[in-house]
Formats: structure tokens, sequence, C-alpha cells
């Protein structure tokens, strides 16, 4: 059974005015432990696509089945829900909440879902010391690198054990160096886990470390590819 | 939680946060000490005029009010003398009011005379602790007590004699000769300039109205509440031969003036809360608008746009709440302090107060309406720029907040 199942999916921007299609009749399917690199030229498509997946947007046609459930069915309150309990997000850059340390952005989405104090605490320093920033618990983000930030993030998402992270170009900007690091981090969590990643990017050597490359081009899947590893 | 979070939020910007919180600050203890000073100072100057004087409500004949003769004048009234006494009222202390002309050897100046139970009155008016020489009146004496003021005028002091003349009951000569026992000092300098006291027998024997008074001045246990009581008796009272008038019946120019006061001090009392609105409206639309980005983040992952609308009402109200606390506790010292010590006009400002009648001086009043109100505002203003941020995160759209 497929995590995640869309059934031609389109999206048009400004209907009423200039219509962008931004998606044109998307299907795919991604299975539970993947690590999918979605990529393609700017503007074809790749950060509408990862916003149906993640419920932050509605398709104007066709549908979204996490788990075999069809989001696109639900309401504004019930998407956030669940949100919360099932997809983990990265996003580009800025995504912890600046008046938290490291520790409380990771404990953060435990407590929008009412965890024990002692799962958080446990949950919390396990993925920190995963991300390798056990030493830097107490810090703000403003004291943290933009690679570091990027690791609370991912803990973050993996916080709440969601069926997958959506990760949209989770690297764009950190160095090589921490780009490297964070994919190591990624895989490993993805091996260790069994965390489900997707991810978009434009980066060539993080293309490389994905097991199946979806492309996007205008809005369609030109190629899906999947690779031994 | 959103406690902790809205807590930190607010100090992300310390600077504008202590410029928020002082403005409202200098606000709140502006509006405060405006507010405890004019309602402290009338309150003074309805007690000068109410509690020292014409009391909280009195009757008369019908029509005395309007035309202040002995000819209106009417038979003491006891409360017996209704069906059915009101749980509120304590007494009916009768009066008489009327002019003579004041005169000794060398002088003669016209005084207001008033006729008064002496135990009662003092009840009433606590006029024997206004003695500021001599003595309060003896038991069946035939005295007369003046006014610091009129016997300045008059150039009498104590153990001299005074001669009243004037129109007595039925236009027959009223005349008296009192040894002066005491002079009496009232804030307010117009009655005391002006005012005499004779005991309620002298003053019917002297113009000629045995048994009968001008007012009867109406005692209440509780003066608050007095308004109501004023109307049970009305009620029970026949119209047609007498009127029940309550102080600001009898005192319209004052309550005018309150009006007219209170009025002018609204508008003021406006431009600051003006100025509040604006500096906590510009601190939360900056606080809005540079976390939208945020914002859309904390939705995304899935935080309910209630929780982020509660998360920010916290910080709405905390910022209100530093500033209106430290107002409050800035200011309460002061008004406490001077509501203890009026400030005692000198001067050129004294002399135009008494030539209107009022006392000079500036009171103070720490009565909570006073501070509770002015509270109350801020709290409303506060309610009312939140909805900027309320109506922001229930339109917030995660995506485009992010891109933005
Ligand atoms: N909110 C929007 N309103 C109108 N058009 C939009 C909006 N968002 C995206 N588009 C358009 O939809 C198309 C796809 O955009 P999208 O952001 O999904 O591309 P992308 O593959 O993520 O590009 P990039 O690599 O630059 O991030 C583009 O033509 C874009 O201009
Ligand atoms: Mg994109």
């Amino acid at each position: 059974m497929a995590v995640i199942r869309t059934v031609d999916l389109h999206k048009i921007y400004d209907e009423d005015t200039v219509p962008v299609h931004a998606l044109n009749g998307v299907s795919l399917a991604v299975e539970e432990g993947e690590f999918t690199a979605i990529v393609g030229p700017s503007g074809s498509g790749k950060t509408t696509l990862l916003n149906m997946i993640g419920g932050l947007d509605k398709p104007s046609r066709g549908s979204v089945f996490i788990d075999e459930q069809d989001i696109t069915s639900y309401s504004d309150n019930q998407l956030i829900d669940f949100r919360l309990k099932h997809i983990g997000f990265v996003f580009q850059a800025y995504n912890l909440i600046p008046v938290l340390t490291a520790y409380e952005n990771v404990e953060f989405i435990m407590l929008l879902q009412k965890r024990p104090k002692e799962e958080r605490r446990v949950r919390a320093m396990e993925l920190l010391r995963a991300v390798g920033l056990e030493e830097k618990t107490e810090k703000r983000p403003t004291e943290l690198s933009g690679g570091q930030q990027q690791r609370v993030a991912v803990a973050r998402a993996l916080a709440s054990k969601p069926r997958f992270v959506l990760a949209d170009e989770p690297t764009a900007n950190l160095d090589s160096k921490s780009t490297a690091g964070l994919l190591d981090l990624m895989q490993e969590l993805n091996q260790n886990e069994n965390a489900t990643f997707i991810f978009s990017t434009h980066d060539q050597r993080v293309i490389d470390r994905a097991r199946r490359v979806l492309t996007l081009e205008d809005g369609k899947i030109v190629s899906d590819e999947t690779r031994q590893g | 939680m959103l406690l902790k979070l809205a807590w930190r939020n607010l100090w992300r910007n310390k600077r504008r946060t202590l410029i928020t919180v002082a403005a409202i600050f200098f606000s709140i203890t502006l509006s405060i000490l405006m507010t405890s000073l004019q309602q402290g100072t009338w309150a003074r100057m309805i007690a000068s005029v109410v509690e020292q004087y014409s009391g909280y409500a009195q009757i008369h004949k019908k029509g005395y009010w309007q035309e202040q003769t002995l000819e209106n004048s009417m038979p003491l009234l006891t409360p017996d003398s209704l069906s059915e006494l009101p749980e509120n009222l304590e007494d009916m202390i009768p009066r008489i009011e009327s002019f003579a002309l004041g005169s000794d050897d060398e002088n003669a100046f016209g005084t207001q005379v008033m006729g008064v139970d002496p135990v009662r009155e003092d009840q009433l008016t606590g006029l024997a602790s206004k003695v500021s020489a001599g003595r309060y009146f003896r038991p069946g004496e035939s005295a007369i007590l003046l006014s610091e003021g009129y016997a300045d005028i008059m150039e009498l002091g104590v153990g001299d004699t005074i001669v009243l003349l004037g129109q007595g009951y039925h236009g027959i000569t009223a005349v008296g000769k009192y040894p002066i026992v005491g002079l009496l000092h009232f804030g307010n300098p117009e009655l005391n300039k002006r005012l005499s006291y004779l005991p309620l027998q002298e003053a019917q024997f002297m113009y000629g109205m045995e048994g009968r008074v001008t007012s009867m001045v109406l005692k209440f246990k509780n003066n608050y509440r007095f308004r109501e009581t004023v109307e049970e008796i009305r009620r029970q009272l026949d119209s047609n031969r007498y009127e029940v008038l309550s102080w600001q019946e009898m005192n319209p120019q004052l309550v005018q003036a309150i009006q007219a006061d209170t009025g002018g001090m609204l508008i003021e009392l406006f431009i600051i809360y003006l100025v509040i609105a604006f500096g906590i409206f510009s601190t939360v639309i900056m606080m809005t608008a540079e976390r939208k980005h945020e914002f859309g983040i904390l939705l995304a992952i899935g935080m309910k746009r209630g929780r982020m609308q509660i998360m920010t009402l916290l910080e709405t109200v905390l910022l209100a709440f530093l500033g209106i606390l430290s107002g409050v506790l800035f200011a309460l010292p002061i008004v406490l302090y001077f509501e203890d010590k009026p400030i005692a006009l000198g001067g050129e400002l004294a002399s135009y107060y008494a030539e209107f009648g009022f006392e000079p001086v500036i009171a103070f009043t720490s009565q909570p309406y006073v501070f509770l109100n002015n509270v109350l505002i801020v709290f409303f203003i506060v309610l009312l720029v939140y909805l900027y941020p309320f109506n922001k995160l229930r339109k917030l759209n995660s995506i485009r907040a992010m891109k933005g």
C-alpha cells in the first residue's frame, strides 16, 4: 500500500486572470521508506506538488491520497490536524521558532500533540543526538549555523514519527559541507528510523544521493528513475 | 506553553516593548491622576456644599426653593409624619434659613441666619467641629455663632454682642440681641463670610414662627442610596403641599459646572487613550507583520489558528498589563498621599477659586472606579487592537506567508 498516491493532479494558479498551469496531471505513488528527490527546472512545479501532498494547498483537479485517505476533501482545520499528526516539514530556511531553543523547537510538535513530558524529553534528546546537536540543545536558532538550524528542523520534522517528511529544497541555503552533512543525516534517519523522505532540489550532489528521482517539467512527470543503492 | 511563547515573543524586541509599555504607563498614570484629581476636587466641593451645608436632600413647603421667604415656611415635620418610615432614613433635621441685618455700634451687614437644632445639626454637618474660637452652643442657651469671615467684616469676636434685625413671619419685625459664644470656620469661602447660627427655638422666636421651619434636612443611613429614599418619601408626601429636593435639584449650577468640567476632561482623556491605542496598535502591527513567515511555518507544521490567536492575545494583553500595572502602581501612592493631604492653593489662584465660592483646594480621590474605569478602557482598547492580529491569523495562508 502506497503512503502517498496522487491521481491526475492539476493545479492552476490565477484561474480568473492569467492562468498558470503549475501541475498538469501528476499521478505518482510513494511507498514507505522511500528516499525520493523531486527535480526539475525552476517553475516546473516542484514546490506546488509538495504543497499538495503536504495538505498546504488544494489541487484544482485530482486527488491526493495519504494512506488511502483522500485529503483533498478535508477542511482547513482537519488539514492542520492531519499535518500535525502525519507529516513532517522541512522548509528552505527559517524553519524554527526564534524564541525557542533547539530542544524546545523539537519538543514543540510533541507539545502540540499533547504528548507526556517524559516522552517528549526522551524523543527530543534522541533526535538531537541523532542530528549531532546534543551539545546545542539550549541554543536559540540565531546562535546556530544555517546547517545546524536545518538539522534541528529535520529533528523536529521527525519528532512526531510522521508517515513521511517533505523537504522543499532543504539544502538551498547551505554550503556544500553542510549539505553533505544534512544528507548523511537524512539518509541515516531513513535507514535507522525507516523515515520516508521526499525532497525537492536543484543540486546535482543531492540528486545523486536519492534512491528515486522524479523529474518534473511544465507540471508533468517526465521521468521516474529508481536506482539500486 | 502559549504563555511562555507569548512572554518570550514580547521580549524579542526589548526596546520596542519597553517603549510601548512606557507609553501605556505614562498614559494610564496621567489619566488616573487626572480623573482622581477632578473627581476628588468635585467630591470635596460637593461634600463642602452637601455634607456640610445643604444635606443630600431637603423637604420644604411646595414653592419654597423658588421663593425662599418665611411665608413659604411650614409646620415642623417629623419622621412620624410619614405613613411608612423609609428604612434608609435616619432623621429629619429642622432648620430655619432667613436673612437679617447684623449690627453693633459701628457696623451693619447682612447675614444668612441659620436656626438649627444644636445637637442634631452637629450630627448632620459636624457643626461643633467647625468652631475655631470660643465654643459651641450649650443646651437651652440664647447665643449666636458667627462664621469667621462675617465676624471679620463686623469686627466682632467671642464675648461681643450682636443685634439682628429682619423681617419675620407674616411681616412682623424680627429683632434679637445675642452674645457671640463662638466663631465657625467653613472651608467654602462663600459660606464662611455670610453664615450665622442660632438655636432653632431662638430663631423661631425672633422670626415669630413658633413650631415652624423653612426646611427639613434629610439624614440618611447610606448616602449612596439616598435617591431611592427621596423617591420613597416623595410618594408618601402630598405633592401639592411639599417639595422633596435632592442636592442636585437645589444646586443646578454646581451640577452643570461638574458636567461641563467632566465633559472637558473626557475630551482630554480621549486624546490620551488615542495615544495609547496608536502606541499599542503600531507595536502589534509590527509584531504581526515581522512574524508572517513564522506564522506560516507554525500553521504548516500543525499549530491551529486558534492557538496562535490565543498566543498573540496573550502577547497583547501582557504588553498592556505591564503598562497598566506599572501605571497603577505608580499612581496609587500619589493619589493616596494627596487624598490624605489635599493641596491648598495659594495666591491668586486661591482668590480666583474663592470668587466662585469654591474652597481653594485640589483634592484627589482613590475611589476604586477612578482606577477601574481607566484600566477597563485601556483593556478595551487592547482588545480592539487585538482584532488586527486575530483577523490576520484567521486569514493566514501558510504558503503565501512563507513566501513573503
Ligand atoms: N501562488 C502562486 N500564484 C501564481 N502562480 C504561482 C504561484 N505559485 C507558483 N506559481 C507558478 O506555478 C509554477 C510552478 O511553481 P513552483 O513554485 O511549484 O515551481 P518550482 O518547481 O518549485 O520552482 P523553483 O525551483 O524555482 O522553486 C510557476 O510558473 C510559478 O510561477
Ligand atoms: Mg520551489
